[in-house]
């Protein structure tokens, strides 16, 4: 049998899970939605009623600094809703658990990771933010909580290309319908030489049968 | 009716028909050993493993959350058989040159990123 995933984020409290709490999330359309990390500005907002243009998100770019500085928000553009922008909580450093989370609705042959590319060909991973070509210098920082918090001032993997991480907490394949959670930031390292507006791609790889 | 994505002839002698990428059946499967195992590949031809003593098959997904390609993509198909604790892993590409193979070895528990897989079925 197939076993499908649906990714959602918590807009409520990074305390509480999905089984505990189901409203504090939303369900992603990965179809349609967007994750969009941003400084914020006055016309990219929580809740701001529209999809910023990329001219508004280029106004809410995160400045380069002589200091690391991570990226300040993270919203998730929800087209269907009226809102639109939902910012999530955690995404930060921050000793926040539930995240992102990953509902598996049935057993998998692997353990499910989740990666970072250039594009949906997963051949390779040469923008900026991910290190360009070197994958420990990726900006893009996750952890998986699905076992735990990750404490505070967290680094976490440098997720770029091969550097990947396993959102079972490294327990292997799922037996069964299970939960799984990540938190993700992004640092920009201090005055980093080449500014840059980029989509990587963050996927979750899985397998079923 | 569509040809099923795979089939295996079970040690009394019955076929088992699997499904297809969406739902493969595999783990469906009667719990009998297994005496060949056919997997239809995306060019139509068929692969055959046989004399093994156990297998496995799975299909690989990807789903995409961010970036300008969202969505789910179904990228391998996985068709392992075991021997003497070494794995011959057969991987069909589903995506980019969609029926290209790499076949390779691992050592027992290593067949996948370096790690074990699940949904294995005994061989005869």
């Amino acid at each position: 049998m197939a076993t499908n995933l649906l990714v959602r984020v918590n807009i409520t409290d990074a305390t509480a899970s999905y089984a505990s709490q189901p409203t504090y999330y939303i369900t992603v359309d990965l179809a349609a939605d967007r994750i969009i990390w941003t400084a914020g500005s006055a016309e990219v907002y929580n809740h701001c009623g529209y999809s910023p243009s990329n001219a508004q998100l280029n106004e809410a770019a995160t400045l380069i600094q002589a200091t690391p500085v991570i990226i300040d928000k993270c919203f998730l553009d929800d087209v269907s809703s009226v809102n639109k922008l939902e910012q999530l909580v955690g995404c930060k450093d921050t000793n926040d658990r539930y995240v992102f989370c990953f509902s598996f609705d049935g057993a998998t042959a692997t353990e499910p990771t989740l990666e970072a590319w250039d594009t949906s060909a997963h051949s390779a991973a040469t923008l900026n933010v991910l290190g360009a070509g070197t994958p420990a210098n990726s900006m893009v920082h996750a952890i998986c909580t699905t076992a735990g918090a990750p404490g505070s001032s967290w680094s976490g993997t440098s997720l770029a290309a091969a550097n990947t991480v396993l959102l079972n907490n490294g327990s292997g394949a799922l037996g069964s319908a299970t939960d799984l959670y990540a938190n993700i930031y992004i640092k920009i390292p201090a005055s980093y030489g080449t500014p840059e507006t980029s989509q990587p791609v963050f996927s979750v790889r899985y397998t079923y049968s | 009716m569509p040809i099923p994505l795979y089939e295996l002839v079970l040690d009394d002698n019955t076929i088992y028909l699997g499904g297809d990428l969406a739902s493969p059946k595999w783990r469906e499967s009667p719990d009998k050993a297994i005496l060949s195992f056919k997997l239809k590949l995306p060019s139509g031809d068929f692969l055959l493993l046989e004399g093994y003593d156990a297998y496995n098959f799975f299909v690989e997904a990807v789903n995409v959350l961010s970036g300008a390609e969202k969505g789910k993509h179904l990228t391998y198909l996985y068709m392992m058989g075991l021997k003497d604790a070494v794995i011959t892993s057969y991987r069909i590409s589903l995506g980019t040159n969609a029926g290209d193979m790499t076949i390779r070895r691992f050592p027992e528990g290593k067949e996948y990123a370096n790690k074990p897989t699940t949904g294995w079925h005994r061989g005869k």
